[in-house]
């Protein structure tokens, strides 16, 4: 009953727009056929962004609802008045801590209510009362309290001044607080076990309202007539179906057969092929730095003693020395060793871009002397000889003759683990076990269910594990060199898992972050400095950002996807039916 | 027949409860609990995370891990004065848990070398033998409402699918009877075991690209046509989005009938009673289908449990091939996010579905041939 | 059925020329030996798998060569062509053999010990031990066996051994029901009976009279067994869930490189056709065999 009410009302609103739009010519409401894109994966499974923590979760919820602060799609970085964000300006107090944003006025909810401040408190009060079960602890670490003076405007105040508070406002969206406050009330902790998760009745104020979900199908939303920032004047396609698709080949083949208006990710087996029939004309394509980093990560420390970086007083725990990867020279040697061509022709197919550290060359911050280590085997095989690693008796591995933390005779024997399931790391691990066992090492990999590799990461039990890891965009600076101070060093929950602790770098990343007045130029300097820092000592093995591969069907009109987002103009898509 | 379908119901209670007591165990010794998802998550402090499993009862004996799960633990530990803490609990079940500090562990009363205790919240969960089968991790929504959405897709390929198997079954064993050492029987007994022979995964996307990527007369994947609409429509208007999929179901249940049919057949017309209609000078047809066939067919029944199951189950390779949203795809993801609601439902649900499938099969016996008689 | 009966009478002896006759038949029977020579020459040469390619052959199935990768059957000196990074696929797929077929059938074999084990102990002895243990088997049978397969990987770790473990742990009911069914009613047979009444211990009843004739029944089972195994295998390893690289194993060989499909079609080809291939002489043989032994067909 419910459904049919919720059918016919929003087929009348629809109706009701058509009316209004019909004699505004060509472009009107809706009047392009919907774009279907692949879901490669499972449900979305919460359409409310206080409480979403996957990315499928996030596709829906980006296209239903604006961002707190937009973030510009050429310049890829967070601006007033950008695209799809509700932010149009903001001023820094004296202060440094109170900072004030001013709110577009021109956002309606898709039941005609604005979108005002209040959408963005109502956010804020939740999440910062640390009930609900996603915590967002940068964001409830860093916002000390939040008021709304006006319906526009919304002052936060921050615990303490830095360089990174922007950031840290991230996962911020407004929500409509009217709805929200009938249906969820004061029970954040009860959120994830509303129905109105997956069946919101409001959202706006981006190019699409909610339709529907068809659990295991597909996701529907449609055209949302109150979108003010459409560039054609009036959101065009009908609307957008995010359909699960659980084969990867079967997807491709979808693709090929026009059922999909459009692939984000082209899988690697297929990007010469479509690159190919994207010049023939057959399809439209765009290639762009990817969003993800491939890395190896070193045990530093003693992983039969694994301990936190710092006790309660926050001195450094002596954590004792990995045999082998304890000594920065082995941990080089398998740097200068690895041969990034032949990895990226035979792992990557040639899309793989090495890299030095986890800035991409698109990052504000990425310091222009900053190389990848050279494939050098010669240099590699001193460093290993230097380090007491030789091999004595002619079998052609190494052992410890007079190394630094293993016992004498010891074979220079290490385990890399990586996530099983992945073609790509399968290819990569079993070509740099070949490259390294050249070099004298004797490399077991292991392909490990990832739930298991990622409880043997933090328990900081391992020689080397290698994933890979998603990069926010816009990238923030701090976000993963923080990974490499002391304090993220616990054993079972942080991310420091190599134990690294290097005072110098400790410092410059507190330092770029707290530094007044917050000049750009200087905290790239600072950066650049720390950034060399890693890559020197290398507490992991920084290995390849791929590019990705975007193709569109040729119908698809006006699709211009840019490095900082595929979507940012998805309101002016037009397809015309074939 | 009542009195035998109960007491077929009560004989499976004993095995309701093995697989209950079976599957928890196991699931109890995979790596990694559902806290340890719950609390991977570097933004908990250890202490919140170590607070977590006392309040999930995470460090409770098996025993009452599994007790809480089947019934619920309302009635373990309940607040009786309102304060939102419990200060009532049964024998076996800790009413408080140690006060811990920053790094988890439990704080001590320095004068008298105790630990600090505070009060747990009451217990909020009914248990599966009264519907509640928890929340699932990754969904983020009561387990069953996630299994429910998803049985739609899997009883519809189940039911075509065995509808297929058994009559093409049925139909080919019939004909390689009548056959018998004819180029029929000999191509269809081969062709049978070779279909049977390619990997199921194979065999559909080997369909897919033939059928949907080549020929391009039938459509590649899912369900229904992708529209904006926000259900598929009625079965009978996309039945070409179920060909495919059927055909790789259904290859295993035509080879089985058709085989086993055949064998039946024969056995029927070689048997003493037909031998008489013979030499009475009855129709050839008529001997193969009245007697043949019919008491052929019975037998055909005791196939029916396993394969009600298997409908019933969903198929979780074909589901993924094609992306069938049914239950079967559900399970496969599950355990690697360590969602073990999810998982058990499942699992709990199968054992069910298996329960039904062999009742439903044998009172379908015992109606057909009336030798059998329900005491 | 009088014949059957005097039969009985020296069970023995006639039993060993029912198994000679059934040989003599098998021998006879063409498909049949085709199918076990194919089968039989697999496993020699999967068993001298490391032997083949490291002396004769002289690759290394993980040794990956990048400039080769996707290369074609019969090219630069690869009988069956490369992989996706350039790794010998003859080579590869000898070793896969090994695997897959090893774990069809170590799988089957322990399966069958426990299901023959339990299923005679249970027959013979009945009561208490007989109502205990089909308990546990109709509850392991009442999970979906997927779903058991499922629910056991995600206990053990994805590997050849813990495969064959699983397989072993779930998959013996079905000879359990068929031994346990064949124990008892050779049980009541007169020539049991009769060694009972003579004092014979039930170890000794068990391996001279029940044990040989149940022979050709496990060995029917064995082969259905390594058949729906091998195709097991490859449907878990395309569930994330089999054995991983750089063991090769039929299954995830083609898995892999399904998405490769239009870069190396050579790369399915091979192993599915070692799939299908090897799966059907197995179901060929089951079938020969249990025709041989089959009475009724006999001339």
């Amino acid at each position: 009953m419910n459904r049919l009410i919720r059918i016919l009302s929003l087929s009348m609103l629809l109706l009701f727009f058509a009316a209004l739009f019909a004699p505004a010519a060509a472009q009107d409401l809706g009047s392009g056929a919907p774009i279907i894109e692949p879901n490669f994966g499972d449900d979305p499974t919460t359409f409310n962004p206080i409480i979403a923590n996957d990315g499928t979760s996030y596709d829906v919820i980006n296209r239903m609802f604006p961002d707190f602060i937009g973030v510009d799609s050429e310049t890829i970085a967070y601006m007033g008045g950008a695209k799809g964000g509700l932010v149009s300006s903001w001023d820094i107090a004296e202060d440094g801590v109170t900072y004030t944003f001013h709110l577009r006025d021109d956002m309606v909810w898709s039941d005609g209510t604005p979108i005002t401040a209040g959408d963005v408190a109502w956010f804020l009060k939740a999440t910062l009362s640390g009930e609900t079960t996603s915590p967002r602890q940068q964001l409830q670490d860093s916002v000390a309290s939040y008021e709304v003076v006006d319906d526009h405007t919304l002052n936060i105040v921050f615990n303490e001044a830095n360089c990174t508070l922007i950031d840290t406002l991230n996962p911020v969206y407004p929500v409509p607080a009217h709805v929200y406050e009938e249906v969820y009330g004061d029970d954040y902790a009860g959120m994830d076990e509303n129905d109105y998760n997956l069946n919101p009745t409001v959202s706006g104020g981006e190019a699409f309202v909610f339709s529907n979900f068809r659990p295991g199908e597909q996701t529907t939303l449609l055209a949302n007539p109150d979108y003010t920032q459409a560039e054609m004047g009036a959101v065009i396609p009908e609307g957008w179906v995010y359909k699960v698709v659980t084969d990867q080949v079967v997807q491709m083949e979808q693709f090929f057969a026009g059922e999909l208006s459009f692939v984000d990710s082209v899988p690697q087996a297929n990007r010469d092929d479509v690159r190919a029939r994207g010049e023939a004309g057959e399809f439209q394509t765009f290639e762009t730095p990817a969003g993800t980093i491939r890395f190896l990560s070193l045990n530093i420390a003693d992983p039969n003693n694994p301990q936190d970086g710092l006790d309660e007083d926050g001195n450094a725990i002596d954590q004792g020395h990995h045999p082998i990867l304890g000594d920065v020279r082995v941990r080089q040697a398998l740097n200068y060793g690895m041969n990034f061509d032949e990895i990226n022709e035979g792992a990557f197919f040639g899309t793989g871009v090495a890299v030095a550290s986890h800035v991409r060359p698109t990052d504000w911050s990425f310091p222009a002397g900053l190389e990848p280590y050279p494939f050098d085997p010669d240099a590699a095989m001193a460093l290993l000889d230097e380090a007491g690693f030789t091999d004595a008796d002619g079998d052609g591995l190494r052992e410890c003759n007079g190394c630094m933390h293993a016992e004498e005779g010891a074979p220079l024997a290490l385990t890399v683990k990586t996530n099983a399931g992945n073609t790509s790391q399968e290819a990569l691990y079993t070509i740099m076990q070949d490259q390294w066992n050249e070099l004298g090492f004797d490399i077991t990999v292991e392909f490990v269910e990832f739930g298991t590799l990622v409880s043997e990461f933090t328990a900081q039990t391992y020689d080397a594990i290698g994933v890979f890891w998603g990069l926010a965009t816009p990238a923030n600076p701090n976000g993963i060199a923080d990974i490499f101070l002391p304090g993220a060093d616990v054993v079972g929950s942080g991310y420091n898992t190599q134990s690294f602790n290097n005072p110098r770098l400790n410092e410059l990343i507190e330092e770029a972050r707290n530094l007044p007045g917050c000049d750009l130029e200087t905290r790239k300097a600072m950066y650049g400095e720390a950034y060399q820092i890693l890559r020197d000592e290398s507490p992991w093995i920084w290995i390849s950002t791929g590019n990705v591969l975007l193709a569109a069907q040729t119908n698809v009109e006006n699709w211009a996807p840019r490095a900082g987002g595929a979507r940012w103009n998805i309101d002016a898509w037009t397809i015309e039916e074939q | 027949m009542i009195k035998y379908i109960i007491r077929r119901l009560l004989q499976s209670i004993p095995i309701f409860f093995g697989i209950t007591i079976f599957s928890y165990l196991l699931i109890s010794l995979a790596p990694g609990s559902p806290v340890e998802i719950l609390a991977f998550n570097n933004r908990l402090k250890p202490r919140e995370r170590e607070e977590l499993k006392y309040i999930l009862g995470a460090n409770d004996p098996l025993p009452v891990q599994y007790l809480r799960w089947l019934l619920g633990d309302d009635w373990m530990r309940w607040d009786s004065d309102g304060d939102g803490l419990a200060d009532a609990a049964v024998f076996f079940v800790d009413l408080h848990a140690p006060e811990l500090n920053d790094k988890g562990k439990p704080l001590i009363d320095e004068d008298t070398g105790d630990a600090l205790l505070r009060a747990l919240p009451a217990g909020n969960q009914r248990g599966i033998l009264r519907g509640d089968f928890g929340n699932s991790i990754y969904y983020k929504r009561a387990a069953l409402d996630v299994l429910v959405e998803r049985l739609p897709a899997t009883l519809e390929l189940g039911v075509t699918s065995l509808l297929v198997g058994l009559i093409m079954g049925v139909a080919i064993g019939i004909i390689a009877a009548i056959n018998r050492g004819g180029w029929f029987d000999q191509s269809s007994r081969i062709g049978a075991v070779i279909v049977n022979s390619v990997p199921n995964f194979g065999l559909g996307l080997l369909l897919i690209l033939v059928f949907g990527v080549t020929l391009g007369i039938l459509p590649l994947a899912g369900r229904c046509k992708t529209t904006i609409d926000d259900s598929c429509p009625p079965l009978p208007s996309r039945l070409e989005y179920l060909i495919l999929p059927t055909i790789v179901l259904a290859a295993g249940g035509v080879a089985g009938y058709s085989r086993y049919m055949r064998a039946s057949m024969l056995d029927v017309v070689s048997q003493d009673y037909v031998r008489t209609a013979r030499a009475k000078g009855l129709n050839e047809r008529i001997i193969w289908l009245r007697h043949g066939m019919r008491n052929a067919l019975i037998p055909i029944a005791t196939f029916l449990g396993p394969s009600i199951t298997f409908l019933l189950s969903g198929a979780a390779v074909t589901e993924s091939v094609f992306s069938w949203p049914g239950v079967g795809r559900l399970l496969i993801q599950a355990p690697q996010r360590r969602d073990y609601t999810v998982v058990m439902i499942v699992v709990v649900y199968g054992a069910i579905a298996n329960i039904i499938g062999y009742l439903l099969s044998d009172v379908l016996y015992a109606l057909i041939d009336p030798r059998i008689r329900f005491d | 059925m009088t014949r059957l009966k005097k039969k009985s009478l020296h069970q023995d002896i006639v039993s060993e020329s029912l198994t000679r006759k059934a040989l003599r038949s098998i021998w006879r029977d063409k498909l049949t030996m085709i199918a076990l020579i194919f089968v039989l020459t697999l496993s020699v040469v999967a068993l001298f798998a490391p032997f083949i390619t490291d002396t004769i052959m002289r690759v290394d199935p993980n040794e990956p060569t990048t400039a080769d990768k996707f290369t074609p059957p019969l090219q630069k000196g690869y009988a069956l062509g490369a992989d996706d990074i350039g790794r010998d696929q003859l080579a590869r797929l000898l070793h896969a053999s090994g695997v897959s077929m090893g774990i069809g059938f170590f799988g089957t074999a322990l399966s069958l010990s426990i299901g023959l084990v339990l299923g005679m102990a249970s027959g013979y002895f009945g009561g208490g031990v007989d109502d205990f243990m089909n308990w546990i088997v109709t509850t392991i049978d009442s999970i979906p066996s997927l779903f058991l397969l499922i629910l056991i990987s995600s206990v053990l770790s994805y590997s050849a051994e813990s495969l064959i473990i699983t397989v072993g742990l779930i998959g013996w009911t079905g000879t359990y029901r068929l031994i346990r069914g064949q124990t008892f009613s050779l049980r009541a047979k007169e020539y049991v009976i009769a060694a009972q009444a003579l004092g014979a211990n039930p170890r000794r009843i068990i391996f001279q009279h029940i044990l040989p004739n149940l022979i050709s029944v496990t060995v029917i089972s064995l082969m259905l067994g390594i058949a729906g195994l091998i195709l097991a295998e490859s449907a878990l390893s395309y569930l994330g869930l089999g054995v991983q690289p750089p063991q090769a194993t039929w299954g995830n060989m083609l898995t892999k490189s399904i998405q490769f499909f239009r870069l190396g079609p050579h790369l399915i080809i091979f192993p599915i056709l070692l799939i299908s291939t090897t799966v059907l002489c197995f179901y060929i043989i089951g079938d020969g065999i249990r025709d041989a032994f089959d009475p009724t067909l006999q001339k």
